[in-house]
């Protein structure tokens, strides 16, 4: 239960900075081109389920996402450009790479 | 749970579905974009003289139930002049012969059961009538029925659910003449003003393809699945004009009941129900909303000239109480010492990111076009229906309920494929009490041979009495011929049946659930009607 709740309150960390940071524009460029020490990256697979074009979140119910230690499951991501969502579809299959830096998640691209 | 274990060593910044429509239906504008598929002249649905088939090939092929993504999918592929059909939409005239062949190419038994036609218990398709894989099944009857939307679909024993999952199902649509008169009243033209809608829930995979893994507990509730398709289309939208749409709807769905209404922004639209399972109803019935339980059909009108302005209406699932109180005491009806809610319990059995039942989600976005002047209006008088076959003696009872070890049960009976617990005399007439425990769920109980209609609901819950408009509590749906009528937790139904037919000799049929998972797991009985 213990584990449970430490996960739950990262995962509620890691959320307000997704938000927050997405918010803060011109700081996803900045880190894009300065990576934290440690970032991780990854390649995925999955289905549209909703996509936020305001805030630029896109849900996906996606495959493994492999050297991330992710199983499959549905979840919420912010993308690095809402302009990335422009073609988008719900229900679409798509590939997408993502980055990892300790604390967030950020699709870098999807196509 | 298992999904935040798996995360654990990464961190989770990506917002966990919360198991909700990912669409509401306040911000749903931009996310119906898909097409809504109708019956053509070649393809799906594509609609075709019944007694022009001479073959149904049942098949496993890939279909783009998805746009543009391929998937598994198991159909009816029939080829008439030429064209190839899929799950086609079979039309048929009172006194039509069909006969067909039907060829298993699965790698399983199946058999076709026409849902709501009356006929002999072999060309019923109960069950106990199976195609092996690789081998064929001859039907030979005749279209005897009232003019309504039908449909057919598997009836194999415990393997019915996942098979009709898989994509086989199509519909059957008797005309005469009472339906041309309407049509011409109306100007209504199948496929174009004539609307069939099949609701279905399905789920898919990450990679588009159709998904269908239940747990025992998943089985115990039937599938509920993560998006709502109509004809098969997901998110569909329709291209309406401002005048009288037909809309026949049929819950494909394997178990998810809806609360159908249609809804211009926040303001509900009047419509109008004019049939049911077995045909049109004497008089058309004014609603705002209806329920709909798996396997029944409703037929509606919906006058788009009451829309204002062109914002889009949507047909759409209303909230309401799903029922799950499969933890109840059966005697006060409260939450049993130590038993989880029915709601929770069953929120905790559903398959991660299924839409919970009862939830307000839209199906159908209905854009309105500017169109030439359309004058007609909806006539007062439909159709004669005889009253209801009167009964003696005490009405049959039978109890909806479950054996407290994850079964459901009728009359604490399972299904056995030799057994018929029930015995009727060909030609009785007889009232069956179908009585749904409290410690229940909603079952939509479909009973095989015969039509019936609904004389009285008892104790029905507050969200049922509230759209009763006649007396004995009855719904403008009870007004009609069915074949399968929605009981539910705590409600007594009584419907009366007349057992006449034709059929030489003794005839054996279903009466069961059309919650498909609760159907294979046993909640089916064979009853016998003696010569």
């Amino acid at each position: 239960m213990k584990d449970f709740l430490l996960v739950m309150l990262f995962a509620a960390i890691g959320v307000g900075n997704a938000l927050a940071h997405h918010e803060s524009g011109g700081q996803h460029s900045m880190q894009a081109q300065a990576p934290a020490a440690g970032q991780k990256t990854a390649k995925g697979t999955g289905l549209i389920q909703q996509i936020d074009r305001d805030k630029g979140a896109i849900t996906i119910k996606h495959g493994p996402l492999q050297g991330l230690n992710m199983p499959p499951m549905t979840m919420s991501f912010l993308v690095k450009d809402k302009a990335m969502l422009s073609s988008l579809q719900p229900l679409q299959k798509v590939d997408f790479e993502l980055t990892y830096d300790g604390r967030q998640y950020l699709i870098t691209s999807i196509k | 749970m298992i999904t935040l274990a798996g995360v654990g060593a990464a961190g989770l910044s990506g917002l966990m579905d919360q198991r909700k429509p990912a669409f509401a239906a306040s911000d749903s504008a931009g996310q119906f974009t898909n097409r809504l598929r109708l019956p053509g002249a070649s393809g799906l649905y594509a609609a075709v003289a019944a007694k022009d088939v001479r073959q149904i090939t049942v098949s496993e092929l890939n279909f783009e139930v998805l746009p543009k993504l391929s998937s598994p999918f198991w159909g009816y592929v029939a080829e008439v002049g030429g064209k190839r059909l899929l799950n086609p939409t079979l039309l048929a005239r009172p006194g039509d012969p069909i006969r067909l062949r039907m060829v298993n190419r699965l790698k399983q038994p199946t058999i076709i059961h026409w849902h709501g036609l009356t006929n002999d218990d072999r060309n019923d398709g109960t069950g106990m009538y199976l195609s092996e894989p690789g081998k064929s099944f001859d039907y030979d009857f005749t279209v005897r029925d009232r003019a309504a939307m039908y449909w057919y679909h598997p009836h194999p024993p415990y393997i019915t659910a996942g098979q009709t999952y898989r994509g086989l199902a199509g519909l059957f649509i008797v005309e005469d003449d009472e339906e041309r008169k309407l049509a011409r009243a109306l100007d209504l033209t199948l496929g174009v003003t004539d609307i069939p809608l099949v609701i279905q829930d399905r789920s898919f995979n990450f990679e588009g393809k159709l998904e269908y893994n239940l747990s025992r507990e998943q089985m115990f509730m039937g599938f509920l699945g993560e998006e709502i398709l109509v004809n098969l289309t997901a998110r569909p939208y329709f291209d309406a004009a401002r005048r009288i749409y037909r809309f026949r709807i049929l819950n494909g769905s394997n178990a998810r009941s809806y609360r159908l209404a249609f809804a211009q922004g926040s303001r509900l639209l009047d419509y109008h129900l004019i049939g049911t399972d077995g045909g049109l109803l004497e008089q058309p019935q004014k609603v705002r909303e209806t329920f709909i339980g798996a396997a029944q059909r409703l037929d509606v009108l919906l006058d788009l000239r009451a829309a204002s302005g062109n914002e889009p209406v949507f047909l759409k699932s209303l909230a309401f109480d799903p029922m799950h109180n499969e933890s109840v005491d059966e005697k006060t009806g409260k939450l049993a010492v130590g038993a989880a809610q029915g709601g929770a319990d069953h929120a905790a059995h559903a398959a991660a990111g299924a839409l919970p039942d009862g939830t307000e989600m839209p199906l159908m976005q209905i854009n309105i076009k500017s169109s030439p002047e359309y004058t007609r209006q909806i006539p007062s008088q439909l159709s004669r229906l005889p009253s209801p076959a009167a009964s003696t003696g005490e009405p049959r009872r039978l109890t909806l309920g479950h054996d407290g070890k994850g079964n459901w049960t009728i009359n604490g009976w399972r299904f056995n494929m030799h057994e018929t617990p029930v015995t009727v005399q060909r030609g009785a007439r007889e009232t069956w009490l179908l009585q749904n425990n409290r410690a229940s769920m909603p079952h939509p109980v479909h009973i095989h041979g015969f039509q019936f209609r609904v004389l009285e609901r008892g104790n029905s819950p507050a969200q049922i009495k509230a759209l009763a408009t006649r007396q004995n509590g009855l719904l403008p749906q009870d007004a009609g011929l069915l074949d399968t009528v929605l009981v539910w937790p705590g409600e007594s139904v009584r419907i009366a049946l007349d057992f006449s037919h034709p059929f030489k000799g003794d005839q054996t049929y279903m009466f069961h659930c059309h919650n498909l998972e609760h159907e294979d797991t046993g909640m089916m009985i064979g009853y016998k009607v003696k010569a």
